[in-house]
């Protein structure tokens, strides 16, 4: 499959990467702004579950930033086609992004990291606006799905109650409410009740959401609550309990308009697209890393990979690292893969070849606009090998330090224990190390020392490692 | 209002809920309470009920004396008298919560029932379920699991998971008067969702588990509510890794932990932590539900494969080291018959002994065998062949009256003449391989070695054989090299070889089975490669090449369906039939050595390790999982088709898991027939032609990566399905086409296959000799084309094609141009049926991603040549589902539709004056979610239903209610 996978089934992904948005899901937002009008005379918006934040950007980048998005739901920058300079930016206009996750920073957008079931949410937020309401709030959030489907609608309803509860309280008389929501059985019932508080309630499904999913937009809006309402009180007075809408059918159930939005002649999130359009002569396909990837993941900051158990994975800082145990499995990827990480974190952009035993190293300097990157390329050679089994196989020929049958010249090393007989080959695992550390001070030109590994460490090494088995390649010998 | 009377048979979907009681086990399946019975060996089902409508059951619960179950699901709870003997259930009560329920439970002697819900509240109800009072937690955040600890209201303590990493632990009797109930301990320490808690009253001990793949034993001093009543800690103790995904169930036992996980693994851990076993169940899918009893060494566990599993919890093995105490080093060893071990030391010593008496004789010395021999046994394990340096080779036979060892053959040799290597064919011949790759096949026979045949392998790289077995009039060598060489017994060369079978570790092992002619390879790159012996050409032909969890395999054993292999440090024992493994030994990995003896009822595995001789037996049923309900398709069912054949229905259906299955039904069970794994990406769409030939007919499947495949059915045959044909475009630097549906018909004498693809393109492929070959291309818009059928008129053929745009498109095959389209959705279209009512008029029913169902009655005309659509009337309806419209079926009288929204709705119909009249007749929750079709039969007075999804759901359709 590999990376390009993902590029060659889905438009929107490959869009969205290309044009820097941080989630496909940015799509879906454009496409309703773009059906309702949703940021006209907007200066304060809410973005609820905003994570990793595609919605905020666009906030960011149509309110704050004041760029131009275009109807089809692809970016044009702007309408004389550049971006407007940071003096032309709204300085009046407020984004606010609630998560429990911290997000990485956005033009415009302020993070709040909270809970959209609390009420104290929505109090900060009015404080963040300095007592204003918001004339805009939305919602792209929907749980981890489980796999249970009716666990999920519910869990989905309940965050939907949340971001409605949090809406209540802040929306000024007038504004507008976009939340996500599944499509199933029960939740119709606590949409039909929306009808009570909003003017204008419908569904939809935006072009760039795929055909099968059931996800669906709820855009509501026109907030007039009714006189007397309380909207601390939402949850007594909405809710999915016992009211149950099956015996009615037809003209007697009302019925809520689904809307499809999006230009219908626009990019289909179902069709395939040539990775190379006719109509599009300067385009030319490359894969493009994410745009941002999530800044912390429950399961990676502590848990190993079960693979690689026992090894302890270290974190990896610009100075040193701290140990590295056990050279086995996917040893190698990791050791990549905290190599990019570092790369990353000061802004350069790798690119590892799976076939080609190549680093690709770029810099990309901070820029706001995705077209104003300034990349620096760097291409680095690899030694040669491959991964065998549990071990690291290097290519080459290496001799046998013990005494083996007649003839037998095995021709690689195999790394599975370790024992005092060939300290010189562990010396071959840590040239890996060194040959990353040169990596990163060529990339970049700064004396960081990544990896410390030295014949000192290699004392270190054996403690950690308990035997060494050479299996001599005859098969024979024990 | 109901017209029609619906009736569920059979569910198989995700087992939410499990139960184990002490003859009986009780399975939750959708709404349907299975009730099944188990002993040590067996299980059958004996009783199956409708709980619930349309809600899935989460919880069974158990009342004290035994004669009453608490059910529940979503936001419902009831209770049902229960007697297991005369199998009666009868509903007592029945109450619908506000929230959510998470777990339920009998206390009070049964006088009272408690749940949970998913905002922390405690609801406290009599045995009827009036609700006596709820008790709020001060801490109203959503919940995905919690547990309910001791047994009377004073005494219960609540346990529950927050969304935000953390465990609250409250008492709803602490404090009766408040408005919200304090929370008394938090104990926080994982990273993510919580999904299951448990604790036992009586130990010391709480067992979390979580979305950040952890399972985490928390510790106290004492009992745990008199913990809550003090300063004490609630420590964590460990914090356990071996989920590679997240970490659904977990159950504390005496002396076990047992863990779930979305990645199908159950883990077994002592109390202190430390990983016991590790099973592979359900497929690799998800676990959804466990039960344990210890004291019948039994592990229940339901998974989102429909399956149901039994595993013991603890093998029971024997385990023994024999300390070898001479002064030389064991190099080899093998097992007899009789299971004596035969060693062989570095100083030529042979020994022979025993691990149940204790017994070790030094039997003889022989100096040609002094720091290098061979030793093999025989498949009878009577035999055993020596051979070293020097040319000797020596045959060892075991006298089975009196257990003793007796030499039989010699072969002198020539100094210096290596052997490289030494198989046994059968108990009458073997074949060693010499200096330059020289195979030597030699007879034994009235205790001499008769040289039969020399034979040569190929010029390579350390040359010599690795294994060899006899196949057919041949023999099948596989050499150090991985290259698999077929002999016969004229040639010095081979007459056919493979080049690298295997990778350059070899090939370890050769399998033939002579009934069906398969010969089986073996290598250390993770691969199982069959072949198939032409006994007339005598050639080798590759048939499939498989590839397992383990890089080291090492051999096979056909009775018992299992492979033996070495992953890591550990011996596996894997059953490549259902694809798990049934058993990890610690033994230090495959460079040492060892064998493995299976028998019909035992088996014994030996090794040696630091000079001493480990010896394992157990038998296969102290070891074994068992299937209770066998599990189906692992993710959603995309497409199914039926059959039907001496009153039972065939399914064939393909998924997401990339799996096309045949299973039959014949009104009570389902059975799996088949599971082929071909497709190299998941399974879209199937479309079966009928051949001339009643039981024969061809089945295509298509779908990710543009791979199509045709298979041949023929229920007269032993393997009703085979593969004929797979058409993949294996450009990959093109974008991925996906092939959404197919449709095939007869057209001039030609068999022409019409494929809609995700790239706006329906693709019309020939069949010739049973191949596919692309005959030509419509070209529609860049929409996914999601689906498409043919329309006869006349003598024309009409394609009708259905996109992401909602309109169906009609195209003129002959000239390849559309003539005509109806906007029938707003967005894709996602399900049709039609009837061709008279020559020129149809009537075209479609399911939309707009939840509407639409109907379109419209005419075929003819303007000079060209074809032309005029409608006459349509019928849109989209009040009824509230979600995507994903399977119809249209009759006469009747249509049906299915959706995401789990309702399958049926109306009856008719056409008056070109006006389509509806009238809405009846409606079933499924519990089957993420609908994706039905298949129908109709008789005069029932229609039968398979639904598909998440899992399938037969349903019958009574008409004369």
């Amino acid at each position: 499959m590999g990376k390009k996978s993902k590029d060659k089934r889905d438009i929107y992904y490959r869009k969205a990467k290309e044009q820097g948005w941080r989630a496909r899901s940015a799509f879906k937002l454009i496409q309703l702004a773009d059906k309702f009008n949703l940021f006209d005379g907007v200066t304060k918006a809410v973005d609820l579950c905003a994570a990793p934040g595609s919605w905020s950007q666009v906030l960011s980048r149509k309110l704050y930033m004041c760029e131009e998005i275009d109807a089809e739901g692809i970016v044009t920058i702007a309408s004389n086609g550049i971006a407007p300079p940071p003096e032309m930016w709204n300085r009046d206009a407020k984004i606010i992004a609630v998560d429990l996750q911290p997000m990485s920073p956005l033009p415009g957008v302020i993070q709040l990291q909270g809970d959209i079931t609390q009420f104290s949410t929505a109090q900060n937020i009015i404080t963040k606006f300095n007592g204003d309401q918001a004339d805009l709030v939305v919602c792209d959030g929907a749980p981890d799905v489980s796999g249970l489907h009716d666990m999920d609608v519910y869990v989905q309803s309940q965050l939907l109650l949340g971001a409605l509860h949090i809406a209540c309280n802040v929306l000024r008389r007038g504004g507008n409410f976009v939340a996500k929501m599944f499509r199933a059985k029960q939740n119709h019932l606590l949409i039909y009740q929306l009808k009570t508080i909003f003017q204008e309630v419908s569904f939809h499904k935006p072009t760039s959401s795929r055909n099968s999913s059931t996800e669906a937009f709820v855009v509501a809006l026109n907030y007039r609550p009714p006189k007397g309402f309380n909207p601390t009180l939402l949850t007594n007075y909405l809710g999915i309990g016992k009211d149950n809408f099956d015996g009615l059918t037809g003209i007697n159930k009302f019925i809520i308009p689904f809307i499809v939005s999006g230009d219908l002649s626009g990019y289909d999130a179902d069709a395939t697209y040539p990775l190379y359009q006719d109509d599009e002569p300067e385009y030319e396909y490359r894969y493009t890393e994410p745009v941002q990837p999530p800044l912390r993941v429950g399961y990676l900051d502590n848990s190993p990979d079960p693979e690689d158990l026992p090894m302890e994975l270290p974190e990896l800082t610009p100075q040193h690292i701290k140990e590295f145990n056990l050279p086995y499995k996917r040893h190698r990827d990791y050791v990549i893969e905290q190599f990019k990480m570092l790369m990353q974190d000061h802004s350069y952009d790798v690119a590892i070849a799976s076939d080609v035993p190549q680093v690709k190293v770029e810099k990309v300097l901070p820029a706001i606009n995705n077209e104003d990157f300034n990349r620096v390329q760097l291409s680095i050679t690899l030694p040669e090998y491959t991964i065998e089994g549990d071990g690291i196989l290097i290519s080459e020929e290496i001799p046998h330090p013990q005494r083996c049958c007649e003839q037998m010249k095995p021709t690689f090393l195999k790394l599975y224990d370790y024992t005092d007989d060939a300290p010189e080959d562990l010396k071959r695992v840590c040239q890996y190390y060194e040959q990353l550390n040169k990596y990163f001070n060529e990339a970049t030109g700064e004396e960081n020392n990544i990896l410390n590994v030295n014949a000192n460490t290699l004392e270190q090494y054996k403690n950690d490692i308990s035997t060494f088995y050479l299996p001599c390649s005859c098969g024979k010998c024990e | 209002m109901a017209l029609v009377k619906f009736t569920g048979k059979l569910i198989k979907t995700d087992v939410t809920a499990i139960k184990l009681l002490e003859n009986h086990l009780l399975c939750g399946i959708g709404a349907f309470l299975h009730v099944y019975s188990i002993d040590e060996t067996a299980s059958s089902l004996l009783h199956k009920l409708r709980v619930f409508n349309g809600v899935r059951i989460y919880g069974i619960q158990l009342s004290e004396s035994g004669n009453k179950v608490l059910l529940h699901a979503e936001n419902q709870i009831k209770v049902y008298s229960m007697d297991l003997k005369s199998l009666e259930f009868k509903e007592i009560a029945c109450v619908e919560s506000s929230d959510w329920v998470l777990r339920a439970k009998w206390i009070d002697s049964d006088e009272n029932i408690v749940a949970i819900s998913m905002h922390n509240v405690i609801e406290y109800y009599t045995k009827d379920l009036e609700l006596k009072k709820s008790i709020v937690c001060e801490e109203r955040c959503i919940l995905y699991c919690a547990n309910l600890s001791y047994n009377r209201w004073e005494d219960l303590v609540v346990l529950s998971g927050t969304v935000f990493s953390e465990v609250l632990i409250w008492k709803p009797s602490f404090d009766e008067g408040a408005e919200l109930c304090k929370v008394l301990r938090r104990l926080t320490g994982h990273n993510g969702v919580l999904f299951s808690i448990h604790h036992v009253p009586g130990m010391e001990l709480i067992c979390t588990t979580s979305d950040d793949r952890s399972v985490i034993l928390w510790q106290f001093d004492g009992e745990l509510q008199d913990v809550l009543k003090t300063n004490e800690e609630i420590r964590l103790k460990k914090r356990m890794y071996g989920h590679k995904a997240r970490v659904f169930g977990c159950q504390l036992l005496t002396n076990h932990v047992v863990s779930i996980g979305e990645d199908g693994f159950l883990i077994v851990w002592d109390l202190n932590g430390n990983l016991l076993r590790k099973i592979e169940a359900h497929q690799n899918g998800r676990i959804w539900s466990v039960d344990c009893s210890e004291e019948r060494n039994m592990i229940v566990t339901g998974g989102g494969d429909s399956g149901v599993i039994v595993f013991p919890i603890k093998p029971l093995m024997m385990i023994d080291h024999l300390e070898f105490q001479e002064k030389a080093t064991p190099k080899h060893l093998v097992l007899l018959e009789n299971n004596d071990i035969v060693l062989i030391t570095d100083k030529g010593c042979v020994y022979q002994m025993n691990s149940e008496s204790d017994w070790c004789r030094l039997m003889w010395t022989f100096e040609e065998f002094e720091s290098y021999s061979l030793l093999e046994v025989s498949s009878c394990r009577k035999m055993i062949a020596l051979a070293g340096f020097k040319g000797v080779i020596r045959v060892i036979t075991l006298n089975e009256s009196n257990g003793k060892l007796e030499l039989t053959a010699y072969h002198r040799g020539i100094e210096k003449d290596r052997t490289y290597s030494l198989h046994w064919l059968n108990c009458k011949h073997i074949l060693t391989c010499g200096i330059d790759g020289l195979l030597y096949l030699w007879r034994i026979e009235n205790g001499a070695l008769i040289l039969l045949h020399i034979s040569q392998l190929p010029k390579i790289k350390e040359r010599w054989s690795t294994a060899a077995c006899l196949c057919g009039k041949g023999i099948a060598v596989g050499d150090r090299k991985g290259n698999l060489h077929y002999y016969d017994l004229h040639d010095l060369n081979p007459m056919q070889t493979f080049k690298r079978t295997h990778n350059h570790l070899g090939i370890t092992n050769l399998h033939y089975d002579s009934t069906s002619g398969i010969l089986t390879t073996l290598g250390r790159n993770s691969r199982v490669c069959k072949f198939k012996l032409d006994s007339h050409t005598r050639q080798l032909e590759l048939l499939t090449s498989d590839k397992l969890p383990f890089t080291w395999l090492c051999s096979m054993v056909q009775e018992k369906r299992i492979i033996t292999a070495f992953s890591g440090n550990d011996f596996v024992l894997w059953d490549y039939k259902t694809r798990r493994v049934v058993l990890q030994l610690g033994c230090g990995g495959g460079h040492r050595s060892w064998d493995f003896n299976p028998k019909h009822s035992k088996f014994e595995y030996v090794y040696i390790k630091n000079k001493t001789i480990n010896v394992i037996k157990s038998e296969w049923s102290c070891i074994n999982s068992r299937d209770i309900i066998k599990g189906f398709h692992v993710n959603e069912i995309n497409s199914l088709r039926c059959l039907k054949r001496d009153g039972c229905i065939y399914s064939l259906s393909g998924g997401e898991d990339t799996t096309l299955r045949i299973a039959k039904y014949d009104g009570q069970n389902f059975e799996n027939i088949d599971v082929l794994k071909s497709h190299l990406s998941s399974i879209r769409c199937l479309n079966l032609y009928q051949l001339e030939d009643e039981s024969k007919c061809f089945l295509f499947s298509a779908g990710g990566r543009g791979q199509i495949i045709l298979w041949q059915l023929d229920f007269n045959k032993e393997n009703i399905c085979n593969q004929l044909f797979s058409y993949y475009e294996a450009d990959s630097n093109l974008s991925e086409v996906r092939v959404m549906d197919l449709c095939s018909a007869k057209i001039n004498d030609e068999v022409l296959l019409f494929a809609a693809c995700s790239d706006g393109k329906i693709k019309i492929y020939s069949m010739q000799n049973d191949e596919l070959k692309l005959a030509k291309t419509l070209e529609y818009k860049l929409k996914c084309i999601l689906k498409v059928t043919l329309l006869t008129y006349e003598d024309e053929t009409i394609v009708v094609s259905m996109a992401t745009d909602g309109y169906l498109v009609f195209w003129d095959l002959k000239t390849g141009y559309k003539f005509g389209e109806i906007k029938a959705h707003i967005s894709g279209i996602n399900s049709f049926a039609f009837r061709k009512m008279n020559e020129d008029i149809f009537l075209f029913l479609t399911g939309g991603d707009d939840n509407a169902l639409t109907m379109n009655l419209f005419k075929i005309v003819r303007n000079e040549n060209e074809l032309g659509l005029e409608t006459i009337s349509d019928y849109s309806n989209d009040g009824t589902h509230v979600a995507q419209v994903s399977g119809v079926y249209l009759d006469e009288e009747y249509f049906m539709a299915t959706s995401l929204d789990q309702k399958l709705t049926i109306f009856k119909y008719d056409i008056l004056n070109g006006t389509i009249l509806v009238r809405y007749a009846g409606v079933y929750n499924s519990t089957i979610s993420d609908a994706k079709g039905i298949e129908v039969f109709r008789s005069e007075k029932s229609l039968e239903i398979v639904l598909y999804g998440l899992g399938i759901e037969i349903i019958n359709c009574n008409l004369s209610v």
